[in-house]
C-alpha cells in the first residue's frame, strides 16, 4: 500500500512538471524562462520512465529552492507574479502559491522513496496509486490560486471586468518595466482604458512614457514617445463636422 | 484625443483591423444655421476647421432638387426653410444635391424627473434627466402628439425611461414623436454578447459634430466613464473617451470609423431594439450625433437602426 501512495507522488509530480513546462513554453517571457520550460520538461520525463534517484532529487532540489524563492519573492516583489505556470501565473504571489509549491516539495521528496518509474505505476492499471494521484491532484487544483483566477478569468471576460486604477498602478510599480523605466516618475499625467489594457503616460525630458498594463494576464508593455508631438487640443484633422466640399 | 491613438501604436502597435463585410463609405452630412433658401439652393452656415487651423464660419450651399425632403416637426415643405433655423442636410450618394432636410430636430432622452399638465391647452410638461453629461429638458408634449406618445410610453411617471423626436421652438422642445421602436423601454434582460463586435442599437443625440457617446465607458482615470453609471445592458466591452468605433448601418449598409467623444450613460439604460430592418438585439451599444448618424444614411426622424459595432 505504501507503495502505491509512493508511487501516486511521482505521478503527481510529473503532471506539475509537464503543465509548468506547457505553460512556460506557450508564451515565454524570455530566455530564462524557456530554459527552465525545457528543464522541467526533461524532468518529467526522466521522472516517468526512469527510476534514477538524481533525478528525483534534482526534482525535490528544485521545489524546495522555489519554495524559498516565493517566499522572498512574496515579501519583495509579489506583484511579478510566480510564472510558475508561465501567464497564467502573473498573479500576485500570495499565501496560497507559497504553501502550493511547499507542498509540492513534500510530494518530490517524498517521492524519492518510490519504487518504480511512473510507468511502472501507470502500467499495474488502474488501483490505488491512480486514485490518490486524482484526489492529490484535485487538492493541488483546489489550492493552487491559478485556478480561482481562472474561474473568474471565465465567469468575467477581461475587456468586461472593472478594474481598480490602484489595481494597474500596483501591477505596474511591481514589474520588471517600472523598475527599468518607471522609478521616479512620479505621478502619470494620464490614464486610460481601452478593452484590456490601461495605459498610463507618464512627462519625461523630451517626451512621455507610455506603460501598457494588460488586464488580463498583468503583462506590462513600455514605450519612449517623443513630443508630445502636437500641443494638447489639437489635431491635424478637420473638424469632425460639417466638412469643406 | 488623436494623441492616445498615437500612445496606444507606440506601446502596442498598430492596432488589429476587425473589417466588417463590405459596405459604402459614409456621406457627408452638414449641419447648420440657415443663411438663405431658395428652391434650388440651400444656404447654411457652420464652422468647420481646414488645415489644424482655428475653427472658421464658412457658407455651405447644398443644391437643392424637386426630391429633397424636408422635415420640420413632420413632413414641410420648402417654407420650413426659414433663415436662423438649425437644419442637418444628408447629401444625395454622389454628393451634389442635398436629399434631405431635418429642420430644428432634436432628441431628448433620459429619465422622467416630474410630469406636470397644463390644464388649459391640455399640454403635459416632462422633466427629463438626460445624465450626467447632458443638460436637463423640459419638454412639451402638445395635446394633439399626446396619444402617439403614449403608445411606446405607457406610463408617464418619475423613474420611467423616456426618448423622444422633437422640434425646436421658443418654449424649449416640443415632443413629436417617440424616440424608440418599444413600449416601456426599461432595462430588461441583459444580453449575453461579450466579444468586440456588438450587435444592438444606434440612436442619435443632439451633440455637434462628428462622433458617438458609448453607454460603457471606464470610471477611471482619465477615461470618461461615470462611476455611478448604471450597467450596460448589452455587456459591452469597456472603452474610453478618443476610443475608435467601426460602425456600420445594417439597413443602410455604409460603415465609418467614429470615435468616442462622451459616456452615454444615458443609453446604458435602455434595453429596446431597433425594428427598422428586421429585429436588432437588445440594446443600445452607441448613441451617434446628428451628423455622424446621417453620415452613415440614418433617418434623424426614424430614431435608430440597426447596427454592427466592432470596437477596440
Amino acid at each position: 500500500m505504501s507503495d502505491d501512495l509512493l508511487g501516486a507522488q511521482l505521478l503527481v509530480l510529473v503532471v506539475v512538471f509537464l503543465l509548468a513546462c506547457w505553460g512556460k513554453l506557450h508564451a515565454p517571457k524570455n530566455r530564462a524562462a524557456v530554459g527552465y520550460a525545457l528543464a522541467e520538461g526533461t524532468l518529467a520525463l526522466l521522472l516517468l520512465v526512469s527510476d534514477t534517484l538524481v533525478a528525483r532529487l534534482a526534482a525535490a532540489g528544485m521545489l524546495c529552492a522555489a519554495t524559498w524563492v516565493l517566499t522572498e519573492l512574496r515579501a519583495t516583489r509579489p506583484d511579478e507574479g510566480c510564472g510558475c505556470f508561465g501567464r497564467l501565473s502573473r498573479i500576485r504571489i500570495g499565501r496560497r502559491t507559497v504553501a502550493r509549491t511547499a507542498l509540492l516539495a513534500g510530494v518530490a521528496i517524498a517521492a524519492c522513496w518510490a519504487p518504480v518509474s511512473g510507468l511502472a505505476v501507470l502500467a499495474d492499471g488502474p488501483g490505488l496509486a491512480e486514485a490518490v494521484f486524482l484526489a492529490e491532484l484535485a487538492f493541488l487544483v483546489a489550492v493552487s490560486p491559478e485556478s480561482t483566477a481562472l474561474v473568474h478569468r471565465a465567469a468575467v471576460p477581461c475587456e468586461r471586468r472593472v478594474v481598480p486604477l490602484a489595481d494597474t498602478l500596483r501591477v505596474l510599480r511591481g514589474s520588471a518595466a517600472w523598475r527599468t523605466f518607471g522609478v521616479g516618475l512620479g505621478e502619470p499625467v494620464e490614464t486610460w482604458r481601452e478593452l484590456c489594457w490601461r495605459f498610463v503616460v507618464y512627462r519625461v525630458p523630451g517626451g512621455e512614457v507610455v506603460f501598457a498594463v494588460s488586464l488580463a494576464d498583468r503583462e506590462v508593455r513600455v514605450a519612449h514617445v517623443p513630443g508630445p508631438l502636437l500641443p494638447d487640443g489639437e489635431s491635424t484633422e478637420f473638424l469632425p463636422a460639417p466638412v469643406l466640399v | 484625443m488623436g494623441r492616445r491613438r498615437e500612445l496606444r501604436t507606440a506601446v502596442l502597435g498598430p492596432a488589429p483591423r476587425r473589417l466588417l463585410t463590405s459596405a459604402e463609405p459614409p456621406l457627408r452630412a452638414v449641419e447648420g444655421r440657415i443663411v438663405d433658401a431658395s428652391p434650388h439652393l440651400l444656404v447654411l452656415r457652420a464652422p468647420a476647421r481646414a488645415g489644424g487651423g482655428e475653427p472658421v464660419a464658412y457658407e455651405f450651399r447644398m443644391p437643392m432638387s424637386g426630391r429633397t425632403t424636408v422635415w420640420h416637426g413632420g413632413k414641410a415643405d420648402l417654407s420650413a426653410l426659414v433663415p436662423g433655423r438649425d437644419a442637418v442636410v444628408r447629401p444625395t450618394p454622389d454628393g451634389l444635391a442635398a436629399e434631405r432636410v431635418w429642420v430644428d430636430i432634436l432628441r431628448v432622452n433620459g429619465v422622467i424627473v416630474s410630469v406636470a399638465r397644463e390644464r388649459a391647452s391640455g399640454a403635459h410638461n416632462i422633466e427629463v434627466d438626460q445624465g450626467p453629461h447632458r443638460p436637463r429638458a423640459h419638454v412639451t408634449i402638445p395635446k394633439e402628439n399626446f396619444g402617439f406618445i403614449l403608445v411606446r410610453h405607457p406610463r408617464l411617471e418619475p423613474g420611467q425611461l423616456f426618448d423622444v423626436i422633437a422640434l425646436r421652438s421658443e418654449r424649449g422642445p416640443v415632443a413629436i414623436k417617440p424616440g424608440t421602436a418599444q413600449a416601456g423601454p426599461l432595462a430588461e434582460v441583459p444580453s449575453p454578447a461579450s466579444s468586440t463586435l456588438l450587435r444592438g442599437t444606434a440612436t442619435w443625440f443632439s451633440g455637434d459634430g462628428r462622433g458617438a457617446a458609448y453607454p460603457a465607458l471606464d470610471p477611471y482615470g482619465d477615461s470618461g466613464g461615470c462611476p455611478d453609471a448604471p450597467a450596460s445592458c448589452a455587456s459591452l466591452p469597456l472603452l474610453s473617451l478618443g476610443s475608435s468605433l467601426r460602425v456600420r448601418n445594417d439597413c443602410g449598409r455604409r460603415s465609418a470609423e467614429v470615435d468616442v467623444i462622451e459616456c452615454g450613460c444615458t443609453a446604458a439604460r435602455f434595453c429596446d431594439r431597433c425594428v427598422v430592418c428586421g429585429t436588432s438585439p437588445r440594446g443600445r451599444v452607441v448613441e451617434l450625433t446628428r451628423a455622424s448618424f446621417v453620415d452613415l444614411g440614418g433617418d434623424l426622424d426614424v430614431g435608430c437602426f440597426n447596427v454592427t459595432l466592432v470596437v477596440g
